[in-house]
C-alpha cells in the first residue's frame, strides 16, 4: 500500500466545471489520505497499452492492427463517412487515447479507400457543449479539417423505422453514406444496461434524439429498455449505412487494447465477457464496503440531481475513481431500495 | 416545479440568423425574422422557461442567460379532485407519486393536474410545471404519454426540433419481438410497471 497519494489529473478547463484557478486543494491533499492501487487489490487485472511509456502511439498501433482485419467494401469511392463518437470516451485518461483512436480510424479509412471525406460526429449527454470542448482541446477540429461536430440530443431529429415503431436519431449523425461506430467498453451504468447490448447502446443514446433517450428511461423498463438501441441499429436505415465498429477496450487500470469488427454483435459478446472479467471483482469489492466518506466537489452531478438527495454516508457505501476521472459509486438512491453501482460523475472534474 | 431565474438574451452583433435558437426552444419563445440582411430575434420573456437550450446550441455563442425576477412554474395538485388525477395517471400508465422529471423533482400527479388545468400541448405543460425545462432529455415521453392519455392532440410546429412524437412503451412491443428476444424480459418489465402503477397511493 502506498504511503502517499497518487496525484490526480489536473482540473480541466470547462464551462461546466470549477475554473482551475479556484481549485486550491484536492481531496488527495487532505491529511492522512492514502492511495490504494487497484493492482494491489486485484493482481490479475490485465496489462494495459495506455497509460504506458509508449503514450498514444500504442493506441495508434493497436487501432491499425485491428482495423487491418475489417472489411472496407462498403466504403465506395467518393462516398462520405461519419465516425460516430461519444463524449464518454473522452472522459477516460484525459481523453487522449480515445482521441488518438479516432484520428487513427480517419487516417486508416483515408489511406485504404477512396472516400471523399471522413468527418467526426460526437454525441453528448446533458452538457450540450461538452463534446465541443473535447474536440477543441484535442485538436480534432483541425485534424478533421473543420468537419468535427458535437451533436446534442435536442438537435434536428430523424425518424427511423424500427421493429418497435418509429424512433428518432440525430440527423447530423447519419448525414453520410457510411457510418463507423467508435466507442469504448467501460461498463459505465451497469445497473441500467446490465451488460445487455452494452456495445450497441449509443445507437439509442449518444446518436439519438431526446425522444429516443426518454423511451429508454421511461417507456420500457430496466431490461426491455436495452432493446431501443438494438432496434435502431438493426433498422434498414442504419444497416444500409453501417460500416464497422471500433472500440477502445477498457479496464479499471486503463486501456487494454482496441478491437474492431464489422459484426457489432460479435464485438458486443467480447465486450460483455471482458466487462464481467475485468470489472466484476472491483464492483463486488465495492459492494462489501459498508461505510465510507465520499469527497465530491462538483458543479454538476447527475445522480445527486436525479434523486434529489445528497450523496451522503447514508446513501453511498463505496466509491472508485477510474483513471481519467470517472467516479463510480455504490449508492442507494432510495432509502431501503437496492444498492446500485454507477458512474456518478465524469468529464468536467 | 421549477423556479426560473434566468432568461435568454441575444447579441445581435454576433447573430447570423440561423434559427437554431428558435428550433431548439421547447416552448416556442424565440422568433427569428429577417428583413434583407438585417436579422431580428425576439425572445418572449413571458414565455421563456430558462432552459438554456438556445444558449447551449447557438453556433455563434450569441446568446447569454441573464438574471430575471424569479418566478415559479408549478401547478397546485390540491386544486383538483385526486380521483381524477389518479385516473389520468393510470391511463398514462404512471403512479401518481412517480417522479417524471428528475430536474424539477416533479411527480406524475403534477403533470396530470397541469393537463386537468387546461394544458393541451407539450409547451403548455412545460410552462405549467417546469417539467421539460431542465435537462431537456429525460421527461420527454412522460409529457407526451399524459397528453395522449387525456385525448389531447397537438400539431408539431414546422421546422421545430422539438416534440417529434410519442414512442413505443413496454405494453406495445410486438409479440414476435417479445418471443424472439427473451433476454430483454419485456414481460417481466411490464409486470413490474403494472405493480408500480397499481400500488396504493400513500399520503
Amino acid at each position: 500500500m502506498s504511503k502517499g497519494t497518487i496525484s490526480p489529473a489536473p482540473p480541466r478547463v470547462s464551462q461546466y466545471g470549477v475554473d482551475p484557478k479556484y481549485v486550491n486543494m484536492r481531496g488527495a491533499d487532505l491529511d492522512g489520505m492514502t492511495s490504494v492501487g487497484l493492482r494491489e487489490l486485484i493482481p490479475d487485472l490485465p496489462d494495459v497499452i495506455y497509460p504506458s511509456d509508449l503514450g498514444p502511439s500504442a493506441v495508434r498501433s493497436a487501432t491499425e492492427q485491428t482495423l487491418a482485419k475489417v472489411d472496407l467494401s462498403k466504403f465506395k469511392p467518393g462516398s462520405t463517412v461519419n465516425i460516430l463518437a461519444s463524449h464518454h470516451g473522452f472522459t477516460f485518461l484525459r481523453g487522449e487515447p480515445y482521441a488518438e483512436m479516432l484520428r487513427t480510424i480517419k487516417d486508416f479509412v483515408q489511406s485504404e479507400t477512396d472516400v471523399k471525406e471522413v468527418r467526426l460526429r460526437a454525441g453528448l449527454g446533458m452538457r450540450f457543449r461538452e463534446t465541443e470542448e473535447y474536440i477543441k482541446s484535442h485538436g480534432l477540429d483541425d485534424y478533421f479539417n473543420g468537419k468535427a461536430l458535437g451533436v446534442a440530443p435536442v438537435d434536428e431529429g430523424l425518424p427511423i423505422d424500427t421493429r418497435i415503431g418509429t424512433l428518432y436519431g440525430l440527423r447530423k449523425m447519419y448525414d453520410a453514406d457510411v457510418i463507423i461506430h467508435a466507442h469504448n467498453s467501460d461498463v459505465r451504468e451497469v445497473h441500467f444496461h446490465r451488460q445487455v447490448d452494452r456495445a450497441v447502446k449509443p445507437f439509442g443514446m449518444s446518436y439519438a434524439r431526446t425522444e429516443t433517450r426518454s423511451t429508454y428511461h421511461w417507456n420500457l423498463g430496466p431490461r426491455a429498455a436495452n432493446f431501443v438501441a438494438r432496434s435502431i441499429f438493426d433498422s434498414d436505415f442504419v444497416q444500409q449505412k453501417y460500416g464497422f465498429s471500433c472500440f477502445m477496450i477498457m479496464s479499471p487500470v486503463g486501456a487494454i487494447t482496441v478491437d474492431a469488427d464489422n459484426d457489432l454483435y460479435a464485438l458486443n459478446d467480447r465486450v460483455t465477457v471482458g466487462g464481467m472479467k475485468n470489472y466484476g471483482k472491483i464492483i463486488t469489492l465495492m459492494g462489501a464496503i459498508d461505510e465510507c466518506i465520499v469527497i465530491l466537489a462538483l458543479r454538476c452531478c447527475v445522480w445527486v440531481k436525479a434523486f434529489c438527495m445528497p450523496l451522503s454516508r447514508r446513501s453511498v457505501s463505496g466509491m472508485w475513481v477510474c483513471p481519467g476521472g470517472t467516479i463510480y459509486a455504490r449508492h442507494r438512491p432510495f432509502s431501503n431500495g437496492p444498492w446500485l453501482v454507477s458512474a456518478v460523475a465524469c468529464g468536467a472534474l | 416545479m421549477k423556479t426560473v431565474n434566468v432568461h435568454a438574451k441575444v447579441n445581435l452583433d454576433l447573430c447570423i440568423g440561423c434559427k437554431t435558437c428558435e428550433r431548439v426552444c421547447p416552448v416556442y419563445a424565440v422568433k427569428v425574422t429577417r428583413e434583407g440582411k438585417k436579422v431580428n430575434v425576439e425572445i418572449d420573456g413571458k414565455i421563456c422557461v430558462g432552459c438554456w437550450n438556445c444558449e447551449q446550441r447557438c453556433p455563434e455563442h450569441a446568446i447569454e442567460m441573464v438574471a430575471c425576477e424569479p418566478y415559479t412554474l408549478s401547478t397546485d395538485v390540491s386544486a383538483f379532485d385526486y380521483e381524477e388525477i389518479k385516473e389520468l395517471c393510470r391511463k398514462a400508465r404512471f403512479h401518481p407519486k412517480q417522479l417524471v422529471c428528475y430536474c424539477t423533482a416533479s411527480r406524475a400527479e403534477e403533470l396530470a393536474a397541469a393537463i386537468l388545468a387546461g394544458a393541451s400541448s407539450p409547451e403548455e405543460v412545460v410552462r405549467a410545471t417546469g417539467i421539460g425545462a431542465g435537462c431537456g432529455i429525460e421527461c420527454n415521453q412522460p409529457i407526451l404519454r399524459f397528453l395522449e392519455a387525456a385525448g389531447k392532440t397537438f400539431e408539431r410546429r414546422k421546422n421545430s426540433y422539438q416534440w417529434y412524437g410519442r414512442t413505443c412503451t413496454v405494453w406495445e412491443i410486438p409479440e414476435e419481438v417479445r418471443s424472439e428476444y427473451p433476454v430483454f424480459r419485456f414481460d417481466g418489465d411490464r409486470e413490474m410497471f403494472e405493480e408500480i402503477i397499481n400500488a396504493p397511493v400513500q399520503k
